[in-house]
């Protein structure tokens, strides 16, 4: 542990049978995955469905305007179907990257868990599992859909999503029994101290609780501000199209229907900028306690902890532009994620060098 | 682990475990019924539009209205809850490390908690309450949390300073 200034208070948790080694290890995949999927859905997705869903209600409004209710059933059961569509690859995106936080602190938290190892063990891999299983399941709801399905609302993709979520409950349902197993004076009383005394640390640290920080705040703007104003203005919009439907007014519903789309973008873009400044912020501050695993060179530790830095300052800011600069500002975002996918991917790899460090010592040593 | 730690780290893990739960409930039995209800009273408003009912259409979409307010804070709670439970815990495991004493600690640690858990309840309580009371406990809620990080990141920076003058 020669690289470590203070390894009298360093304790390794990545030792071959240490269950944090999985949950680490385990939960940076998923964060990566779910960050991968979360640019390829931006790009692939999310723009081409806002089109069809102008598109369709679009039409949903001609349909009405023509005294034609078959035609609006039909178009707005495609909104739905777009909706469906969308909704599920972001709520796959989310779930996946907060199982992987969760699995971040559960890593951490081992030392407090008055567990067998055994046990412990088993925990972290049906973690893992139904973390995996969750957001498949979440995106396959919109293919599955009611497919020999035994119940009338609710598909297997569906039951299988609610049932990988359970087991994490149950997961964290125990480690929260064995913490307080520990709390009574069960369990091995190990002295864990996380260093973050660190440059890199230090820095991640200091990023990532100001982008939280932000985050709360401009959440709480939104929230004070524009919350309530968006809700009422989605629905003057809607009973302004309805009255212009009734009365033909063609050119009118197209500014309706344009107003309408601007809002849902203004919304959208609101929301998004505040979940991803938070978002980044908690992942900053998880990998400042990640930075002792990481075996790279000094440069190029730094080098990534400025590169996920940068790309979370980046993203957010990036995404709130939308509204005012577009697809441009959109790749931009799309861009910084790939910052952060990339630095988080070699952070990874320097987790990995530091297992099979600790594995050659373990092994050199029996 | 000190008693602060342990406030953040059971407290948020007991949050984490409530919010899952609700999340679990929430798409068991209302979530499917609530899109449903969303996505047919939208259609139906037009639908009858299309008819010239427009009165009845007005009904469908203050039905629409009501539902998506209530859909939009149900998802609130959810993610809210989750997402603060995961501060918090994260949180948790370098508390012990701030610049401050213990008592000023379990202050915060309290502090934080209290917000994490009111934040959410106040957009429950938007659902089932109208007037100022909502909005008030979630404000609550948001100004606790707000102000915890806020010191904590003062703690952070002392300490930081700190160890750069040993």
């Amino acid at each position: 542990m020669s690289r470590h200034a203070n390894t009298r208070e360093f304790t390794d948790l990545l030792t071959a049978a240490d269950p944090a080694r999985l949950f680490i290890i385990g939960g940076m995949f998923l964060v990566i995955a779910g960050m991968i999927f979360g640019d390829l859905y931006a790009i692939f997705i999310l723009h081409p469905n806002i089109s069809n869903i102008g598109r369709e209600m679009g039409a949903a409004v001609a349909a009405a305007a023509a005294g034609d209710p078959a035609a609006v059933f039909s178009h707005f059961g495609a909104v739905g179907n777009f909706l469906e569509n969308a909704g599920t690859k972001k709520d796959a995106h989310v779930h996946i990257i907060h199982a992987g936080y969760l699995a971040f602190v559960l890593a951490f938290l081992q030392p407090w868990v008055a567990l067998g190892k055994g046990h412990k063990i088993l925990l972290a891999k049906a973690f893992l599992w139904a973390a995996v299983v969750l957001p498949v399941a979440i995106f396959l709801i919109h293919y599955v859909g009611l497919v020999y399905s035994p119940l009338q609302s609710i598909g297997w993709a569906s039951i299988f999503a609610d049932l990988s979520g359970l087991v994490l409950i149950i997961v964290l349902a125990v480690e929260l029994v064995g913490m307080w197993r520990y709390m009574r004076g069960n369990g091995d009383r190990v002295r864990s101290v996380f260093l973050l005394g660190g440059r890199n640390s230090r820095a991640l640290l200091a990023g990532g609780i100001a982008l939280v920080l932000v985050g709360f705040l401009f959440g709480a703007y939104y929230a004070c501000i524009h919350l309530e104003e968006h809700e009422c203005r989605d629905l003057i919009i809607l009973a302004d199209l309805m009255e212009q439907a009734y009365a033909r007014e063609s050119a009118a519903l197209d500014q309706g229907l344009a107003a309408y789309g601007g809002l849902q973008g203004e919304r959208g873009v609101m929301i998004a900028a505040h979940a991803h400044v938070i978002e980044l912020g908690l992942l900053a501050l998880m990998m400042a306690i990640v930075q002792p695993y990481v075996f790279l060179s000094r440069t190029w530790r730094r080098r990534l902890v400025w590169m996920m830095l940068g790309g979370s300052v980046v993203l957010p800011i990036a995404i709130y532009s939308e509204i005012r600069y577009g697809l441009l500002a959109g790749g931009v975002a799309d861009f910084a994620g790939l910052m952060v996918i990339l630095a988080l991917f070699g952070m990874l790899i320097g987790v990995l060098r530091h297992t099979g460090k600790v594995d050659a010592e373990e092994g050199e040593e029996s | 682990m000190t008693g602060s730690q342990k406030i953040l780290l059971s407290g948020g893990l007991a949050l984490a475990i409530l919010g899952m739960a609700y999340g679990l409930w929430y798409a068991l039995v209302d979530e499917h019924p609530t899109l449903e209800r969303m996505g047919v009273s939208l259609a139906s408003a037009f639908a009858e539009v299309a008819k010239g009912e427009m009165g009845q259409a007005r009904e469908s979409l203050k039905i629409y209205g009501e539902t998506r307010f209530e859909y939009v804070r149900e998802v609130h709670i959810h993610g809210h809850l989750v997402a603060l439970s995961t501060l918090l815990l994260i949180l948790g495991l370098y508390f012990n490390q701030l610049a401050f004493s213990e008592r000023i600690r379990l202050y915060l640690a309290s502090l934080l908690l209290f917000g994490t858990a009111v934040l959410p309840l106040g957009s429950l309580l938007e659902i089932f309450l109208t007037g100022p009371v909502p909005k008030a406990v979630a404000l609550l809620g948001a100004v606790s949390v707000i102000g915890g990080l806020g010191a904590v990141a003062v703690g952070f920076l002392r300490s930081a300073e700190r160890s750069r003058r040993d």
